[in-house]
């Protein structure tokens, strides 16, 4: 699902005028998408979901900043890359100063349980070969269909450097799929 | 010997000139033995989250209305946004950097002083024998990060929240 450009445009207009209410709009458009950005990126479903979150909630109170010549799909991608980044960052640091303590986090992880099992089995693979930009120049090429240059407006880099990206995540997904099926024989 | 592919792949990835690197690019878009080293867009939709895994996502909506309804997230007018005079700029930023170096000063005095003096005052905390359970903590009115770190001693456990 998603909307157009005009649908956007007139939807942010309806919210910068105090209708709050008509964000619900953009957020049902784009959180499936979203949703899996943050997936492929932090491979947990609860920090996705609160990462999710917090983008909308930070897309609302910039709308003002949003630039209009770009879509609104564009623009929460960006926002919630970068918050990705951030708890990837967080929870880097937090290991680093606790690597000799065991930890639990106070809110349990919910289970991958409806995504299936072999997928999710990939996909944990995936997670740990592929970096965090890598990830997420992979996602956005094969499930939001962006190339080279749009992907490089998300991550923050040049199309050149997006295209790097890329080609080490499809040719490091090639190896994991080609041993896959080697073993599988 | 390195076949055709991995010498044009390990020449992309080499080479820094964007020109070339570009060249490189268009080239391995267009050749079949480039591309059967690569994963298309099918085998990494085999590996990755795709939008129909991210359920329902019902609560999505009613966490976020709850945050916007709040009077404290409102949209940011435009005028906000525009850069400050430089001068005013420069001061906020000396401003930032004296108060975050006498906050690094006075926390470094107050660890000096704790640990020089041997004490050191236990939090107290309630049912750390039935676990310790924290529904959610605030940071000046948001919500934060909270992990509960538990150590092998059973008397203590380090509650870290972080400002999200």
């Amino acid at each position: 699902m998603g909307m157009s450009l005009v649908e956007e445009k007139a939807t942010i207009a309806a919210c910068l005028a105090g209708q709050g209410e008509e964000f619900r709009l953009l957020v049902d458009a784009y959180k499936s998408q979203t949703m899996a950005m943050a997936m492929n990126v932090l491979g947990n479903r609860q920090d996705a979901e609160d990462v999710c979150q917090e983008a909308y909630i930070q897309a609302y109170r910039h709308l003002a900043r949003f630039d209009p010549a770009r879509s609104f799909r564009t623009w929460i991608l960006t926002i919630l890359y970068r918050r990705c980044l951030d708890v990837l960052k967080r929870k880097r640091r937090f290991r680093t100063a606790f690597q000799r303590l065991s930890h639990e986090p106070a809110l349990k992880n919910k289970t991958m349980d409806e995504v299936p099992a072999e997928r999710g089995d990939l996909a944990r693979i995936v997670q740990g070969r592929l970096s965090p930009k890598e990830r997420a120049a992979v996602s956005l090429w094969a499930n939001e269909g962006l190339n080279s240059a749009e992907i490089s407006g998300i991550i923050g880099c040049s199309p050149s450097t997006a295209r790097v990206c890329l080609f080490n995540a499809r040719r490091k997904i090639k190896t994991i799929l080609e041993k896959r099926d080697a073993g599988a024989r | 010997m390195l076949g055709h592919a991995e010498v044009v792949g390990f020449l992309f990835r080499l080479v820094r000139f964007r020109r070339l690197r570009d060249r490189i690019w268009r080239h391995i878009e267009s050749c079949p033995s480039c591309q059967a080293r690569l994963a298309g867009r099918e085998d990494a939709r085999r590996v990755l989250f795709r939008a129909d895994d991210a359920g329902g996502l019902d609560g999505l909506w009613p966490a976020v209305r709850r945050a916007i309804s709040d009077a404290a997230v409102k949209p940011v007018p435009a005028s906000a946004f525009t850069a400050a005079p430089s001068g005013r700029r420069n001061a906020w930023r000396w401003a930032a950097a004296v108060g975050g170096l006498a906050a690094a000063a006075l926390l470094t005095v107050g660890i000096i002083r704790t640990f020089m003096s041997g004490t050191v005052r236990a939090p107290a905390f309630a049912g750390a024998n039935g676990g310790l359970r924290i529904e959610y903590a605030r940071i000046a009115g948001q919500t934060a990060q909270t992990i509960i770190v538990r150590e092998k001693n059973p008397d203590m456990i380090i509650v870290w929240v972080e400002k999200i």
